[in-house]
Parts: C-alpha cells; structure tokens; sequence
C-alpha cells in the first residue's frame, strides 16, 4: 500500500526524478578515473531501467501509441466516422435498453431485500397470490417469524377534486397500504412526510400521500400542498406528503389501508373475506423464509378451524424473498431473450468493425512490417494496434452514451416517465465494459492476424462475416415472424361482434353489497340499460371479455378459460351456438364449451352429454358454440368453457352491453344509470375494443422494437459487407484485371468478388434461422398476443432470407462496379 | 524499444545479489552512491565488478520499496550528492536476504561436494 502511493507520488515528480538521477550518475562518473569510465553502463539504458522500476514505462508506451493512434485515425476520416458509426449503434442501443430496463428496476431498492419476502397462499395444488385483510390481521398478530407484515392494494379506481370543488372531478388510482409499508420498503417522502402508525388510528384525521407525477401534473407541483385538503370519492383528507416517483408506485393517492371504507363507502374490507391485498413480511433476524413456512403452515391450520371454507388444507404462505429473481417467469423470459437479441447486435457491430479493421490493416501492412522489421515485438505491434481499437471504442461508446441519452428522451414518454436522462455510474460502467468488449472482439484479431508472419489465413474475416451474417439474420428472421403474426392478428376474428360491446362494471363487492341486494341493483340496472336508445342486448355475466380478471382450468397441460354468464350471453356477443341448446334461465349443473375445447377434450366423440372433467361430477355439457377468444386477445384456438351464474356470483357480476352506434357515445348514459340507482358506487364502463387496441399495440410496439433491432443489424450489414467487397475489389485489382484483359465478362468478375463471402454468409443465414425461430418460441411463450405465431411457416424465412440477398446485392453494387470498369491496362502498368 | 540487458552485458554477479550487496554496504552507515560502488570493490577485492551505473537503477528500486532513504548532502568539493541510508524495513530486508542467501550456499556446496 506504501509502495503503491510512494508510486503515485513519483509519478507526479517523474521530472525532478529523472534529472536528479541524471545528476547524481554524472557526478560518478566524474569521480571515476577516466580509463574506467567505461565500466559505468550506457547511461541511456539506465535511465531507461530506473523508469521502468518507477512503473511509468507503460504510461510512456500509452501516451506514445494514443498519440499515435489519434494521428492515424485522424488521417483516416471516413474509416473512423464509419467506425464510430457502426459502433455507436451497437454500443447504443444495448445501452439504451439497459438503461429502460435500470429506470424500470429502480423501485426495488429495498433495504435488505433478502429478509423482505412476498407472502402468497399455497397448498397442495392450489396457489393464490392475494390475501383478504383478515388474514393479514390474523398473521401480523400471530406469525412470530415476522417483524412487521405488510399489506397494499393498488390501483383502486377513484374520482379525485379540488377540497373546494372547483375544476372536473378527475379519474385516479388510489393506493391502500398499511403504514409499515414506508420503513421496510425504504421509502422517504420527496416531501413531508410519510404515513406512520399514529394516521391508522381511528382517531387520527384522515391522511394521504400524493403521488410526485400526479403532484406535478394536477397541483402544480407547490410545496404548499403539503397541509392542504383534497377530495377522493367526495371525501375529505388532509395531504401530509408527497410520495417520491418511481416504477413501482404509479398511483396518484396513498392512503392508510385502514381508511380505505372511509372513501369507498359501505366497504366491508376490514370485515369480511373479500379483500384482495398483496402480502410483504420483513422476517426477524435469523428467521429463514423456510422456518417462516413452517410457521405459517401451523398457523393457517388454526385459521382453518375458523373458516373451513376459505383456507385450504395444508395452507401456508410462501415466502419468496423479493430480491430474488423468478428465472421460470414469462416475464424473465423475455427480458432474458430480448437482452441476448440486442447483446448479440453489439457482436454484429463488433464483428462488422473487425472486418473494416481486417480490410484496412492490409493496407497499413507495410507501415507494420517496417515497424517490426526495425525491432519492434510482436506484442508491442499489437498493442500499438489494439491501443488504436480501443481509442475508437471509446469514442463510440461515447456517441453512444449520447445517442442512448437521446432516444431515452424521445421514447421516455411512453415507457416510463421518471426516468432520469442523466447517465449514472452503472449506465457509465455498461458503456465502459461494452467499449472494452468490442474492442476486444474487433480489435484483437485483427491485430495478431496482421502481425503474423504467416501469410494470410483469412479465417478470422470468415469467421467475422459469417457472425454478422448470422446475427442480422437471426434479427430478419424474428422481426419478419413478427410481422406475420401481427398480421394474422389484425386479420384474426375474435369470434364475436367485440365493436359494440361495453360493460359496466359497479363495483358492487367493494361497497358491501351482499347477494340479494346486488341481485336487484343488477336487474334494476339492466332495466334501466335496456330502455336506453341504442342498446340491443344486455347480460349478466361474472368476467368481461378481455378484462383483468380470469377464471379457468388446467387440463391435461392445456389451459381452459371459463366464465360464468347468463342466457343472454351468446346473444349478447354475437356467438352463435353449434349444437345442442343454450341454457335455459335459472339452469344450474350445465355447461357450454366452445368447438376448440370440445375438439380438445373429446377428439373423438360428442361433447354433448359428457360431463366437464375438472368441475364437480354432474357438470353436464349441454351445447357447443363457435369459437370465441374472450379471455385473451389474439388467440386462434381458444379452449374456452361457460357456466351458468351461482347466486353468490352477483355482488362481483358486471352487465354486459350490445348497443348499435359506436360503444363510445353509450359510456356516460351507461355510468350515469349505474350511479343514478346508489349514488355511492364508482362504476367503472369499459369500452371491450379499446382492450383490443391495447393488446395490438402492446404487440405493435414489441414489435416496432424488434423491427429497430433488425434495421440497424441490417444497416451494419450493408456496411459491413461494402466494405469487405470494397477491400476484396482494392486486393485484387490486379487479378481482376488480368482477367479482364483475358476477356472475363462482367459477371464473372461480380462473382469473383462474391465467392469468397459466400461460404460465410450461407452458413450465418442458417444459424440465424434457427436462432430467429428459438428467440420467436421464447417471445411468443410470453406474449400472450404473439400465441399465433407460427415459427414453422416458411414466408417469414423466404422473406427474410430475399431481403438479406437484396441487401448483399446494394452492399456490392458500387466495389461491384469498380471491379467491372477496371481499365486493365492502367491497373497493370501500376506497379 | 527498451532492451533488456542480454547475456553479453557487463554485471559479473549472480542476478539479484547487487541489492544484498548494497544492502550490506549501507549496513554500517549512510554512503553516496560512488561511494557505495568504490566500496564494494574494495571489499571485494575487486573480484565482484559491478557495472557501476546498473547501482543506480537498483537504489532507485529500493527507495521504491522503502528499504533505503535518500538525503541530499554536499560533498568535498562543494557537489550536491546524495547519500542513502538504510531504514528498519531495509535492515530486515537484509536479514531475510542474508538467511536466504545462506541456504543457497550450502546447498549449491552440498551438491558440489556430491559431484
């Protein structure tokens, strides 16, 4: 530790350092007898040791090859500015992803994430990720494992106004969230303060928290919120903080979950088994989330006791602490594949900038071989090299940095609206490594290929061109299946009129209505929707096509969507029935399926008259009707099934409404007549088309982000094959020539250029199929709009595979040109 | 390029030994570095030639790891010299020197007895 400051300190005095050597060697030789002054050593040679002990000789060597370096790039201009080019991109969008992804991320700073665990119910078979406030109360009293445990509920829709009532009533989502949310979760206000123990007293005035954005965008961002009064659902609360923006907490208002009845009024969350919390524990120190298992297991059997009914035999709440990463996630999956597509882009780059740099190193071998020819090592020659690799990838990491800085600002709208634009030490440090790595791929080779004395092996401009090839085509390939699906997507028929369907859902549940109250509300309401002028057909049903909510089964590793509807269901979407008959009304024990399921469930025999295996026995499929993708959006073989509605549905059920002119214009009249009957709810109308818009964007965009991917791998293909055939064209002018003269046609020289690119690029273009058509398995795993996707359907392949030849062809045109008007008398007489 | 030292050069002394010898030398006070040179041979008996600028490198080693300290003093003649002087850290460095340089000995004397 001493030598290395010492070092340090004579790093800044190297000056004085040397002279006072210098002094102090003369002055020895003056004191030798002049015959023996010969014994003293080459002076220069000395110095030179000492300066190598002093560990500054490698500093010497950097400057000399940077300044070096600079100067040649410098008198390159066009091979550096493509260099940069082809790099940035390659550097730059990985970049950009990993800084989304980062901003995506950033919510997770928990303290000690590994004692923080997500708490859902499992038993044998059974798992349930939510949990009612009962249980929360149950296990916070009674779990000894955890120090606190933690309850939230977000994204609750509410109606937010001014205390004083002026301007509209706007839509917000609220947050409930018990106070011991803050500490563990380690959050701290932007401003104010946070909730704490005292505002959950029943007692304490009504407190919240506002959202940074929504303070922003609707208070006008005064600090002089704080203390203020808001209105949520027309009640009053007092604004004690403003809770700092971040991923995970978008809503707009945080409130005490025990003031959630305050504002949604008539809620039985606190009382009865209907709530649907997300569970955090902070276990005790030493406490490992299995012995909490073990805990939790004893514990639900004594819940058990007091509600057979609802806790499951052999419950326990596992415990999964949130730091860990769930590597069998869909989720995981795909940011897991989407990181290796734009990880192997920097590898096309890298390998793009190889061949440049293999293409122009021929024409420096000159300058090289003198170098080495007046003494200079091999591995001096290649760090001089590599030393010019890495000044270049440098200056493209930072135009990358910038690019990156760039297009977080174009798209931060849409992703994510928080994200900080000024790069931090990680997105540095990711910048630093992909420089260093590409320079490592692009630059090393080359510089031991030029340095050989072994004259040209050419495997490493192979091996270069067939990685590009491979990587742009992998990229073609999946944008291409993209493509197609999306298109089957736009042309896919969901099987029902989906363009004139709204559904109004009250919220009955969450108001504290019990069955036959809800029961009437619903009739009343249909009532009331049928007499309105243009809607055609009402039902009752428990899920809206499309919605949040999904209710089904797994069988035999195929997954069933079901649905609880009334009569008028079929009618009202416009699904036709195939054979046997609908359900007559009050009908209970039966059962629709749809064509795919009953294909799927019974290939060989009627479905009429069986009984759905997974239900109780008895469940007697009564009719079959056409296939209709209801649950999900964009499936072509919907497994779906429909059961009659169970009394203690209604509480829970929404109305499903047909009308004739656009849905749009029947939304207000609609949530005016649900609210008209029970002033208190906050209905909630939902247009079913605008959740098909929704999932075609989300498609449209992954989409769109693949396609970039494939344009700029693509791009740094035409560049990179233009140059290889440019430099192929430069080294073999003279053949090229004596061919000419020997009467070789055009074509023949076009295909002497091309032949040695050959072997490369048909051998990428088949690894890059195959590794398109994993990566289009993977994405389509995940997204759920994507399940059309065919990876064994040839269009996507030949339309790939003709777009990358018209790309070969654009990138040989003007080297191709070249070669062919090469006046053979002038290339000859040359040299 | 800087060229290592090949075979032909001058340094007649097993590699490494010029420091323990230096060290040795500094041992029984402050020298400068003609001094130290000139003393070595004398000692020696003028057996052990050192290539005498090859001395400067070495001390400038040994300053780096804090073995030696260095003073600029005046000399006879009104020069600017500077001298060294060993620290604790050099005195133990010399010790362990010495003690492995006692092992080699014998052992290269016990296989030169053997043969």
């Amino acid at each position: 530790m001493r030598e290395l400051l010492r070092r340090i300190a004579y790093m800044w005095n190297r000056g004085r350092l040397e002279r006072e050597m210098a002094e102090e060697m003369a002055w020895h030789r003056e004191q030798m007898p002049p015959d023996q002054r010969k014994h003293f050593g080459d002076e220069l040679r000395l110095r030179e040791d000492a300066r190598e002990i002093w560990g500054w000789a490698w500093l010497d060597r950097l400057r000399q090859d940077l300044t070096y370096g600079a100067r040649v790039l410098r008198n390159a201009p066009a091979f550096t500015l493509t260099c940069v080019l082809v790099l940035a991109l390659g550097i730059g969008v990985p970049l950009t992803a990993f800084r989304a992804v980062l901003a995506e991320l950033q919510g997770d700073a928990v303290p000690d994430p590994d004692s923080l665990v997500r708490l859902t119910r499992r038993a044998p078979g059974m798992h349930m990720t939510t949990l009612t406030y009962a249980e929360l109360d149950f296990y916070a009293a009674n779990a000894r494992s955890f120090r606190s445990v933690i309850g939230i509920s977000q994204r609750n829709d509410a109606v937010f106004s001014e205390a004083a009532g002026g301007g509209d009533p706007e839509p917000i989502h609220v947050a409930f969230v018990t106070s011991s949310y803050f500490p563990e979760f380690g959050i701290a206000p932007a401003l104010g303060r946070v909730l704490t123990a005292g505002d959950e007293r029943p007692d304490a005035e009504p407190a919240a928290l506002v959202g940074e954005l929504f303070w922003r965008r609707r208070l006008g961002g005064d600090p002089a919120v704080i203390d203020r009064s808001i209105r949520v659902n027309g009640k009053q609360l007092r604004v004690v903080g403003v809770m700092p923006r971040s991923a995970k907490t978008l809503d707009d208002v945080w409130m005490p979950l025990v003031r959630q009845p305050y504002v949604v009024e008539g809620s039985m969350l606190l009382t009865d088994w209907s709530s649907a919390l997300d569970l955090y524990g902070r276990l005790r120190p030493g406490v490992s989330p299995h012995a909490s298992q073990q805990e939790t297991l004893a514990l639900a059997a004594r819940l058990r006791e007091r509600r057979p009914d609802l806790v499951w035999k052999g419950e326990y709440l596992e415990a999964r602490p949130v730091g860990e990463l769930d590597i069998n996630s869909d989720e995981f999956k795909i940011v897991l594949t989407a990181a290796v597509l734009v990880l192997l882009l920097l590898l096309a780059a890298s390998a793009n900038l190889g061949t440049l740099v293999l293409a122009r190193g021929v024409a420096r071998e000159r300058e090289i071989r003198i170098r080495m020819a007046l003494g200079a090592s091999r591995l001096r020659v290649v760090r001089q090299l590599f030393t010019e690799s890495l000044l270049l990838a440098m200056l493209s990491g930072l135009c990358a940095l910038l690019l990156s800085t760039i297009v977080l600002d174009v798209i931060r709208v849409q992703i994510h609206p928080t994200i900080s634009l000024v790069p931090d030490w990680r997105a540095l440090l990711a910048t630093f490594a992909a420089a260093m790595l590409a320079a490592l791929v692009f630059g090393l080779p080359p510089a031991f290929r030029l340095t050989s004395l072994v004259p040209r092996a050419g495997r490493a401009r192979t091996i270069f061109l067939g990685a590009q090839v491979a990587v742009s085509c992998l990229l073609l390939v999946v944008s291409s299946l993209l493509v197609n699906s999306r298109q089957r997507l736009g042309a896919l028929d969901p099987g029902f009129d989906y363009r004139h369907l709204v559904w109004v859902a009250p919220g009955l549940k969450a108001h504290g209505y019990e069955e036959p109250a809800a029961q009437a509300y619903l009739d009343q309401l249909r009532a009331r929707a049928a007499a309105l002028p243009d809607v055609k057909a009402t039902s009752q049903v428990w899920l809206g096509p499309w919605g949040d909510l999904r209710m089904g089964a797994d069988w035999q590793g195929r997954q069933y969507s079901g649905n609880h509807v009334d009569p008028q269901f079929l009618d009202t979407m416009g699904i036709r029935l195939v054979r046997g008959r609908n359900f007559g009304p009050g009908e209970a024990g039966v059962a629709l399926v749809n064509e795919a399921a009953a294909r799927a469930l019974w290939p060989d025999s009627e479905a009429v008259g069986r009984s759905l295996p997974w239900e109780p026995p008895g469940r007697m499929v009564i009719g079959v009707v056409c296939n209709a993708s209801t649950a999900h959006v964009g499936q072509s073989e919907p497994l779906e099934y429909y059961l009659p509605p169970s009394r203690s549905d209604a509480p829970e059920s929404l109305l499903l409404v047909r009308v004739s002119g656009s849905p749009r214009d029947s939304v207000r009249r609609l949530f005016e007549a649900a609210r008209g009957l029970d002033e208190r709810l906050q209905p909630s109308v939902q247009v079913v088309s605008d959740r098909y818009d929704r999932e075609v964007e989300k498609a449209t965009s992954a989409l769109a982000v693949i396609a970039v991917l494939g344009t700029v791998a693509v791009l740094l293909s035409v560049i990179g094959l233009a140059g290889l055939a440019g430099y192929t064209v430069a080294q073999r002018t003279r053949e090229i020539a004596v061919r000419i003269a020997l009467g070789a046609r055009a074509s023949h020289v076009v295909i002497a250029i091309l032949a040695p690119m050959s072997r490369p690029i048909v051998s990428g273009y088949v690894c890059g199929a195959l590794g398109g058509s994993a990566a289009a398995v993977l994405l389509r795993s995940g997204i759920p709009t994507m399940s059309g996707l065919n990876v064994l359907d040839p269009l996507p392949y030949v339309m790939a595979m003709a777009f990358f030849a018209a790309v070969v062809a654009l990138s040989i045109l003007a080297p191709g040109r070249r070669a062919i008007h090469i006046n053979p008398a002038q290339a000859l007489q040359h040299e | 390029m800087p060229m290592s030292p090949g075979p032909e050069s001058k340094t007649e002394l097993v590699p490494g030994t010029l420091i323990l010898l230096v060290l040795r030398v500094l041992d029984s006070g402050p020298l400068h570095g003609y001094a130290i040179a000139q003393r070595i041979r004398q000692v020696s008996g003028e057996v052990l030639r050192v290539e005498e600028g090859s001395l400067y490198p070495a001390l400038q080693k040994m300053l780096m790891k804090g073995w030696v300290k260095a003073e600029w003093g005046l000399s006879d003649t009104n020069r600017r010299v500077r001298s060294y002087r060993l620290t604790a850290a050099g005195r133990k460095q010399l010790e362990a020197e010495l003690t492995g340089y006692d092992h080699m000995n014998r052992a290269i004397r016990a296989v030169l007895k053997l043969a």
